[in-house]
């Protein structure tokens, strides 16, 4: 396989495109579509994931304390705490400051105040991160049963819901995906079976003459070949455009915590390119297989 | 006759998907540089008979040598080493309607990877030796039955093959052509070539005084040096 043999196949590739100008152009149209498709969904999957990272960096859990207990005795459930596995910061919040909170929270207006008098109903609070936000659930079991602990507030939250929904999209996407690379598969391999047809008294003379299945083949499987890539090309210029849109847009958003990452979008486009060179290949070697007994 | 055989055929039957026999158990040896003939009616076994030197078929029993190796055992690469080893003109010409004379015969170089300079080189000189170096650039549909059948040849022989098949080559012309087209054979043939031709142009047969194999029903009822068309004359 020389370089002078490649170039053989691609100029015949090309001219094969040339011949047959409304069936090409179609499949690299179709092949574009799945592609960005694909490519668009592999650009949710990641920038869901990063926003979801951001979103579970916060998760943290409430430890309430018996209101009655006095704030030394707090400092002994806070010893316990600290003893648990996994535990990696314990910030704790005192009765007054947990009132403070709330009063300024509901505005000076509310006559809170007021009503409480000296009474402070608040409970002592601890809040706890994890070494890794999967130590929560475990954590959170313990600090239950520790002595003078009234309630653990574990936000079971957001971060948990969101990582539902993106393993369903997951899930559906990649049965989409696999779908629109059957399409884009069968769509070139009927290009490459007309243009086999196109092709046969070509093919007949190969033959006759001897020449090897190399040579017979070549030019179609790069006929495939091209166009896939011509597809993946196109959808990596239409998703590298609508990306760079959304990101800007993004940015502007803060607590989607998304920019745009060139490394993100160009690794996308590469694998885009190979599968659009991979789908090209495969579907004209089935018709090869099918229609050119050699 | 010490040489050994460029093709040998030993009890070899062909028979159809359809149970049709295209021959039944013939055995015949062709040397290098011979020109033989086969006659018979239509359906006789002439084309098949070719069809299986170049393995377009395969024998349903029996065995064919070409150049001492049985080609039915042959291997994809010696398959085509073989192909390059045999030209093959067909009736119909096959040639191809999308280009000119000249890229037809430069096309079976193309494909087998020669070198653009060798082509350039080559192509004129075979378009000579079959007389239509002044219509190269003429497409099949300008051209006429015979200068087609020139251009097949031409095609068929640019890479020098050692056998030469031609099946029925003069059936698609008139006869003065056929005469003409006969000179380019036997000037391939002088030059060692070996060939062998399905014909049923009795004139030609007759005037060249060749070997005739004569196929009936797939089988070889005569084998005959400087035969003629039909047996009694
Ligand atoms: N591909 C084929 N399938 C079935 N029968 C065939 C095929 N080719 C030839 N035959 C039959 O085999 C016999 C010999 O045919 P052929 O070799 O073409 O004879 P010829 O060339 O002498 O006219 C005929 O009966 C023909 O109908
Ligand atoms: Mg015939």
């Amino acid at each position: 396989m020389n370089l002078k043999k490649i170039g053989y196949f691609i100029k015949q590739a090309f001219k094969n495109m040339a011949r047959n100008k409304v069936m090409s152009f179609s499949t690299i149209l179709t092949v574009a579509i799945s592609l960005l498709i694909v490519g668009a969904f592999l650009v949710f999957i990641v920038n869901a994931g990063i926003f979801i990272q951001a979103q579970s960096d916060k998760t943290q859990l409430s430890v309430f304390v018996d209101t009655a207990y006095t704030s030394d005795q707090a400092k002994q459930v806070e010893n316990k705490l600290n003893q648990i596995e996994g535990v990696d910061t314990i910030i704790y919040k005192s009765k007054d400051e947990a009132l403070k909170e709330i009063i300024e929270k509901q505005g000076g207006e509310s006559g809170l105040e007021a009503i409480l008098g000296d009474e402070n109903p608040m409970p002592h609070t601890f809040i706890i991160t994890g070494t890794s936000n999967l130590e929560l659930e475990g954590i959170s079991v313990e600090a239950q049963e520790i002595e003078g602990v009234y309630k653990v507030d574990y936000a079971k939250d957001l971060a948990d819901r969101l990582t539902n929904i993106v393993n369903a999209v997951r899930i559906g996407g990649i049965i989409a995906v696999g779908i629109l690379f059957l399409i884009a598969v069968f769509l070139i391999s009927t290009t490459i079976k007309l243009a086999l047809y196109a092709k046969r008294k070509e093919i007949q003379v190969m033959k006759y003459v001897g020449s090897s299945n190399s040579f017979i083949q070549g030019p179609f499987l790069a006929s495939g070949m091209l166009l896939g890539l011509l597809g993946a090309v196109l959808s990596s210029i239409i998703l590298f455009i609508g990306y760079k849109f959304l990101m800007d847009w993004a940015g502007n958003v803060a607590f989607l915590n998304l920019t745009f990452q060139a490394t993100q979008i160009v690794s996308i486009i590469v694998g885009l390119l190979i599968s659009g060179a991979l789908v090209g290949i495969i579907g004209s070697y089935l018709s090869l297989r099918k229609y050119l007994e050699v | 006759m010490n040489q050994p055989a460029i093709v040998r055929l030993e009890n070899v039957t062909k028979v159809y998907g359809n149970k049709t026999i295209g021959l039944d158990h013939v055995s015949t040896n062709i040397h290098k540089g011979e020109f033989v003939f086969l006659v018979g009616a239509s359906g006789a076994g002439k084309s098949t008979f070719l069809k299986l030197l170049f393995r377009e078929a395969k024998p349903t029993s029996g065995k064919i040598y070409v150049g001492n190796k049985n080609i039915s055992l042959l291997k994809t690469k010696e398959l085509n080493m073989l192909r390059k080893n045999i030209g093959v003109v067909f009736q119909d010409f096959r040639l191809l309607e999308d280009r000119t004379a000249y890229e037809n015969i430069a096309y079976a170089m193309e494909v087998l990877g020669y070198l653009k300079k060798d082509i350039r080189d080559r192509v004129p000189k075979i378009l000579k030796k079959v007389g239509m170096q002044h219509r190269q650039e003429h497409y099949p549909q300008q051209l006429s039955g015979g200068e087609q059948q020139r251009i097949a040849i031409g095609r068929a022989i640019i890479n020098s093959p050692k056998i030469l098949l031609a099946d029925e080559p003069s059936g698609n012309v008139d006869p003065s052509t056929a005469v003409e087209i006969m000179d380019i054979f036997k000037e391939i043939n002088n030059v060692g070539t070996t060939i062998i031709m399905a014909t049923h142009d009795r004139f030609i047969v007759d005037q060249l005084a060749k070997r005739v194999i004569e196929l009936k029903k797939g089988q070889v009822v005569r084998d005959q040096e400087g035969g003629r068309y039909t047996y009694e004359s």
